[in-house]
């Protein structure tokens, strides 16, 4: 059940964000909450059926090439799967953690860009800026999702803090 | 189950790059997709954002009559009372200002436009796109040029049934036909995401900074003579063949409200 409530929750993530963030009048980017979701997959016992769906979603609501947000989140995806399935991160880690890997998204992205021409190589100077947005969110919305799905035991976001 | 998870990543990694792959080529863009989503994704995003005026609406009269003091508590209300008229009374001022340079733009620059009000943002933070509340119910078609009376904003991506995407001209990848007000020197410019530049223009040609940019007209999206931005600096580097001109665009897209979506240029 809850595998198949997470797309649907990171939809849901996005259109709140989405709308919050035009009726605001904050300066800052929005966090971007599919990669907070492929973070909480990540260490979480999801599959990557989930992380592409909310991934293509990311794209597909965005106006974003197609294929490219879910090729960096799912590259981003496989490479913590090997190191960090099932893995409690503590509260203090949670931060450095989203913010080095949300960067490292932004970078994959801006290769595959760069790459395929269809931009210039070099990342945009709000890259900093989304990641450091992103890494604050996750602290929410790995709190509402250890609220809303079920977790395995042992999974994921760390319980000592819950 | 890591080994079959690490395998169906994989698997699905190479079905993104295929999917990347058939969009830089232009074969399959998911436009169908992308209407049905933004069609199921906007309605709650204009309840949102209805529920949060509403809301605002409320806390300020709530706290306007938790101010109330009981002594010349009449007096106090009558007080507050104009004031809070007179921020909301100003508030439509504002509203009714950004109307009419709508409006004035609309007939100065003659075109046929349909107004339209932001009501969502795109939820990838590396893209600037937006949505509008305007659909193909309302006459609304892909490519279609969105402006608003400060200049060029951008142009209509997807089109859902009551609400479209629309990519502003600062979105990575973005162009427009340009033309420099002075100089008329022809130029396209690309969006980089947080600004513009000028693609293409020789070293010999006169560019000054504060100089304006206008659409040229040429790419068949933007109407001719409308205000792109202003050129921001010209760097000549030595050994290159092109100027390095950026351009700082004449839209503040973190405070648009309401667009105009040209029909008919």
């Amino acid at each position: 059940m809850h595998r198949v409530l997470f797309p649907f929750l990171g939809w849901g993530y996005m259109v709140i964000i989405g709308a919050f963030w035009s009726i605001l009048p904050l300066q800052v980017p929005p966090p971007d909450v599919a990669m907070i979701m492929v973070l909480y997959a990540a260490t979480g016992a999801y599959g990557p059926e989930e992380v592409f769906l909310v991934a293509l979603m990311g794209d597909l609501l965005g106006g974003m090439p197609l294929g490219l947000g879910t090729l960096g989140k799912l590259l981003v995806f496989v490479l913590l799967g090997r190191f960090f399935f099932l893995v409690k991160i503590p509260f203090w880690g949670l931060f450095p953690f989203a913010f080095s890997l949300s960067l490292l998204e932004l970078l994959i992205e801006d290769l595959l860009r760069a790459l395929s021409g269809l931009g210039t190589v070099g990342m945009s100077c709000c890259g900093m800026k989304i990641a450091l947005v992103t890494a604050l969110f996750s602290y929410g919305i790995f709190a509402l999702n250890n609220a809303f799905l079920e977790r395995l035991q042992g999974s994921g976001y760390g319980p000592e803090w819950k | 189950m890591v080994k079959s998870r690490t395998q169906r990543g994989v698997l699905l990694l190479l079905i993104a790059l295929i999917l990347f792959s058939l969009y830089v080529r232009g074969t399959f863009r998911g436009e169908g997709l992308r209407r049905a989503l933004i069609t199921l994704s906007t309605p709650p995003q204009e309840a949102l954002n209805r529920a949060y005026k509403a809301a605002a609406d409320l806390i300020a009269r709530y706290l306007y009559l938790l101010e109330v003091a009981e002594e010349n508590r009449r007096l106090k209300e009558e007080i507050k009372r104009l004031k809070l008229e007179r921020q909301l009374l100003s508030e439509k001022a504002r509203e009714a200002e950004r109307l009419r340079k709508l409006l004035g733009f609309k007939r100065s620059a003659g075109l046929k436009v349909m107004p339209a009000r932001v009501v969502g943002i795109s939820p990838q933070p590396q893209s600037r796109a937006f949505y509008i509340d305007k659909g193909s119910q309302d006459g609304i078609k892909k490519g279609m040029a969105v402006v608003s009376y400060e200049g060029v904003v951008g142009r209509v991506t997807v089109v859902g049934a009551g609400s479209s995407l629309v990519v502003p001209i600062v979105e990575r990848g973005a162009k427009v036909s340009v033309i420099l007000e002075d100089s008329r020197t022809r130029a396209l410019l690309e969006g980089l995401g947080w600004g513009c530049r000028l693609l293409y223009l020789p070293k010999e040609e006169e560019v000054r900074e504060g100089e304006r940019v206008l659409t040229s007209g040429l790419d068949g999206v933007y109407p001719k003579g409308l205000t792109v931005g202003t050129v921001r600096r010209v760097v000549r580097r030595p050994g290159e063949l092109f100027l390095e001109v950026e351009v700082v665009p004449s839209v503040d897209l973190s405070r648009l409200e309401e667009v105009l979506v040209v029909l008919e240029g």
